[in-house]
């Protein structure tokens, strides 16, 4: 599951223009990396300019996919990635994004000319969404939660045991007091009556 | 069909009849009671065919019981077979799941059955009173513990078997990643073929959601959009691409919509989990407060028995003429003992 490419245009022109992008070219050659990334960048231009405002879309390609989701105001987002890279995530991720491009830049910086944003945001969260089990909130939650119910019912089990090892104590302490409670009724009538008779009970127990 | 099924149910009772005369004669009390058949019980005679034909009916159902763990036991043999195996591809989940969940259905209901048992035993007991039959009491009890026995092995053989699976699913699943990832598209369905460009993708978490326009899906769409809520329509290109738009928009709503449905139904697990545990250890408090009262008591007859110990010495010590008698006696009782063996 990997990400390959963040980026934001704008889409309000024809050719849509790069405002801000970030790549993650690690897993190839170091001959094919230039050549990939103008592919990418072609690629996320084409689909940017396809996208109407105010929707969501995704495009698949060779072996990668393309979400992108194009806001109202004229700039899209566009986020490409193989194909196992849950969907949910990406679009979140495009909306987090986009939100923040929009409070860190006003319009007037973007909306014309050939101008090219610095936005740190986006290689941070490259790296970060590599692993979208922890980086999604959503999906940490569920596997946070799924851990819980592996441990509580490995707790169950433990309590089951607890439970067993209780009755055998049960069971040993009433034979216990049984036991002890003979001793002493026999200790009570025997001792008083003849002293012959503590050789006797000393021999019985030792029987015992 | 009539003429093949023979209603031989008068020759089986008068067999029946006859076993129980013959056994009657020979047999123990017991065994024939066992036997009787499970005829209704004349009022004159009321408590004690009312015990036979309990019993015989607690047999019954101990018979049920125990064959219903056994077949319970056959498919969780068959479940661990299945989740053995650790081949990439050929994994069947399907049946796999549709095994656990039978499984799980069966220990429940044998889990129902068991306890109905023990009431039943339970009841039973009131009716028969103290008249002699602790054998059978304590029979009955011994097999209703058996068959919690058996169901517990069967429950603790389930769960590891689940674990055993979810640990396949794992490593298989990083296997995949390691192997599969990095190759070209050869996996791939070839009928997914993205035809147009607004190729929806085939992830399986559209399953919920319901068409836009309230029809019901057409599988057969050429340009394969295999999720449910395929189009209802056929309409010419740009329309098609339009709804298939939309309903990517919905997709991706709905499908945040079941994930946090999902973490939902997990958290309500959770919950009645931690109640479980809560009730399993309020049941053991009390099994410790009787502990707890059997400890003291022992500890009372202790101390009582070593002051009556402590009273004879004194009683003993106060006198020389009695510790001379006393140790006589001891001494010639260890020479018998001796000469004896």
């Amino acid at each position: 599951m990997k990400l390959l490419y963040i980026a934001i245009y704008r889409n309000s022109t024809k050719p849509a223009k790069e405002l801000a992008a970030a790549k993650d070219l690690s897993d190839f050659g170091f001959f094919e990396r230039k050549s990939f990334g103008e592919f990418l960048t072609f690629f996320a231009t084409t689909v940017a300019e396809r996208t109407a405002p105010s929707q969501r879309q995704s495009v698949e390609e060779n072996n990668y996919m393309a979400h992108t989701y194009a806001r109202a105001e004229g700039v899209a987002g566009v986020i490409i990635a193989d194909k196992e890279y849950p969907i949910r995530v990406a679009y979140s991720l495009l909306n987090k994004l986009l939100d923040q491009f929009l409070t860190q830049f006003p319009r007037g910086q973007w909306a014309n000319g050939d101008v090219t944003l610095s936005f740190p945001e986006l290689e941070s969260s490259l790296a970060k969404y590599q692993n979208p089990q922890q980086a999604d909130s959503i999906m940490r939650v569920q596997q946070e939660l799924d851990e819980t119910k592996i441990v509580l019912h490995k707790a169950i089990e433990s309590v089951l045991q607890r439970g067993e090892e209780l009755d055998s104590l049960v069971a040993k302490s009433s034979a216990l007091s049984t036991t002890s409670k003979m001793f002493y009724k026999e200790a009570k009538n025997n001792l008083s009556s003849c002293p012959f008779i503590l050789a006797m009970l000393c021999a019985v127990i030792c029987e015992l | 069909m009539a003429v093949a099924i023979q209603d031989r149910t008068a020759e089986f009772r008068s067999c029946v009849a006859a076993i129980s005369r013959i056994s009657s004669s020979t047999a123990s009390a017991a065994r024939s009671q066992l036997l009787a058949p499970n005829s209704p019980p004349p009022p004159s005679d009321g408590n004690a065919i009312r015990t036979r034909g309990q019993r015989t009916e607690f047999a019954m159902r101990a018979a049920s019981i125990s064959k219903d763990i056994n077949s319970a036991m056959n498919k969780l043999q068959r479940l661990a077979q299945l989740a053995k195996r650790k081949t990439l591809f050929d994994d069947k989940p399907v049946e796999i799941a549709q095994l656990t969940y039978v499984i799980k259905q069966d220990l429940a209901k044998i889990n129902t059955s068991i306890s109905e048992l023990q009431n039943f035993v339970k009841t039973g007991k009131k009716h028969w009173g103290r008249k002699g039959e602790s054998q059978v009491d304590e029979h009955s009890e011994n097999v209703v513990v058996l068959l919690q026995g058996k169901l517990t092995d069967v429950t603790a053989g389930f769960r590891e078997v689940l674990e055993v699976r979810t640990k396949n699913i794992q490593a298989s699943k990083t296997r995949t990643e390691q192997f599969i990832s990095s190759s070209s598209a050869a996996v791939k369905d070839p009928n997914f073929q993205s035809a147009s460009p607004l190729y929806a993708q085939a992830n399986g978490g559209t399953s919920s959601l319901e068409n836009p326009y309230g029809a019901t899906g057409n599988p057969e769409n050429p340009y394969g959009s295999k999720n449910s809520d395929g189009e209802y329509l056929t309409l010419p290109d740009q329309q098609q691409s339009l709804m298939m738009l939309e309903e990517q928009q919905d997709t991706y709503i709905s499908e945040r919509n079941t994930a946090i449905e999902a973490i939902e139904s997990t958290i309500n697990e959770l919950g009645g989990i931690f109640s479980q545990l809560a009730t399993m250890v309020a049941e053991q408090r009390e099994v410790v407060q009787r502990i707890d009262a059997d400890t003291e008591d022992i500890a009372i007859n202790i101390s009582g028995a070593q002051r009556e110990l402590l009273k004879y010495f004194a009683t003993v010590s106060s006198n020389r003429w009695l510790m001379v008698r006393v140790f006589g006696i001891i001494i010639i009782f260890f020479l018998l003992w001796v000469l004896v063996s």
